[in-house]
């Protein structure tokens, strides 16, 4: 069991890559890779982790006191704030392709130039 | 390629990806071991050389503040990109009738009575959680992130009409310029005073105090600015997004 937060990593990441390659709807895709995303936050602060540390928050703590690895999470935390614009740039995307084509199914998308030959 | 084939493909692939990774993964160190040389350093030498007691504030925005600047740009890019998708070509032509969209959207009395109430808290809350970065948990993208949902709280309680009256695009993208010019700001004075770009230029004061660990919470600070302004940013353009198609679709 000492290996079960590197599993979960990883199973998060072929969860989320399958719901890629099987999405039929672009937004669902969107979410699929934030649930890719979230695996490296688990993998990040499983490896940081180390029994009985404190958190890295020196406050009320002796400065010397033994603490899990504060680089992984600083790396984490950084990463949940920027994830969330860029999947909201991958949204922005979803919402132009579905004003553009009418749908939002990868597979029923069609090269730009030749739609603007068939009227709508 | 058909839905089929392009599954069957990943399933085979995956198999064989899976394998290598659970191999690799088995060789990691066992869970709980944590014995990274940055931990070890940052644990015995980051109170005394930032004097911020916050680790992960310390980490970012005084260790690798540099590597930080280049996410908050990563942040900045996509709330641009955003805008470039979602804002409409036609600037001249606001939907003067604002009464057509239908308020079938009327929130619950519940909901408004919460978020009125709350709002002022949480934007407090966020600017805490923001210049508190070198003390306590927090910093810049939590409490950007915080205030941004305080902002949102505002179109929940009281709808698209009084969120465009308090938040005008213009004070955001005053929030967002400011923060992303503050922290390159504070780089550059570094600078001007003959010292590497974000190196600490400050005093670093007495540890645990409010004024002190130097730029950390001044960096903190502009990536608030910046995280919230993005966020408001997001939100401006969603909402007038939903706004206008919902105009569009009615007959």
């Amino acid at each position: 069991m000492t290996h079960l937060a590197y599993g979960v990593a990883a199973w998060l990441l072929f969860v989320g890559l399958y719901g890629i390659v099987s999405s039929r709807n672009l937004i669902h895709m969107v979410i699929c890779l934030t649930v890719v995303q979230r695996s490296t936050y688990v993998l990040l602060i499983a490896v940081g982790y180390r029994s009985g540390a404190h958190a890295p928050v020196l406050a009320d703590l002796p400065h010397d006191a033994f603490v899990v690895d504060p680089v992984v999470q600083a790396l984490a935390l950084t990463d949940i704030v920027v994830g969330a614009t860029t999947t909201a740039l991958l949204l922005a995307m979803a919402v132009r392709v579905h004003k553009l084509q009418g749908t939002l199914d990868p597979s029923k998308l069609r090269p730009l130039h030749n739609r603007k030959r068939k009227p709508r | 390629m058909t839905h089929r084939i392009r599954v069957i493909a990943f399933l085979a692939a995956a198999a064989v990806a899976a394998v290598l990774l659970l191999r690799g993964l088995g060789g990691m160190p066992e869970f709980g071991a944590g014995h990274s040389p940055y931990r070890q350093y940052l644990n015995e030498h980051a109170v005394a050389e930032t004097h911020a007691t916050d680790l992960p504030s310390a980490v970012n925005f005084s260790y690798r503040a540099l590597d930080t600047l280049g996410e908050e740009y990563i942040l900045f890019a996509s709330v641009a990109g955003v805008a470039v998708l979602l804002r409409e070509p036609h600037r001249g032509k606001k939907p003067a009738k604002k009464a057509r969209v239908p308020d079938d959207c009327c929130p619950e009395e519940a909901v408004v009575a919460v978020s009125r109430a709350v709002v002022t808290v949480v934007i407090v809350f966020g600017f805490y959680v923001t210049i508190h970065a070198h003390l306590t948990p927090g910093g810049g993208f939590q409490g950007g992130a915080i205030l941004g949902t305080g902002i949102l709280l505002i179109y929940l309680a009281d709808g698209h009409e009084a969120f465009a009256q308090a938040i005008h695009p213009s004070l955001v993208h005053a929030l967002e310029a400011a923060g992303a010019a503050g922290y390159v700001s504070l780089g550059l004075a570094a600078m001007l005073g003959g010292k590497a770009f974000l190196e600490n230029i400050l005093p670093l004061g007495e540890t645990g105090q409010f004024f002190s660990a130097g730029i950390v919470p001044l960096i903190s600070l502009a990536v608030g600015l910046e995280v919230s302004g993005g966020f408001s940013s997001l939100f401006v353009d969603f909402i007038s997004e939903l706004h206008r198609s919902s105009e569009e679709s009615e007959p």
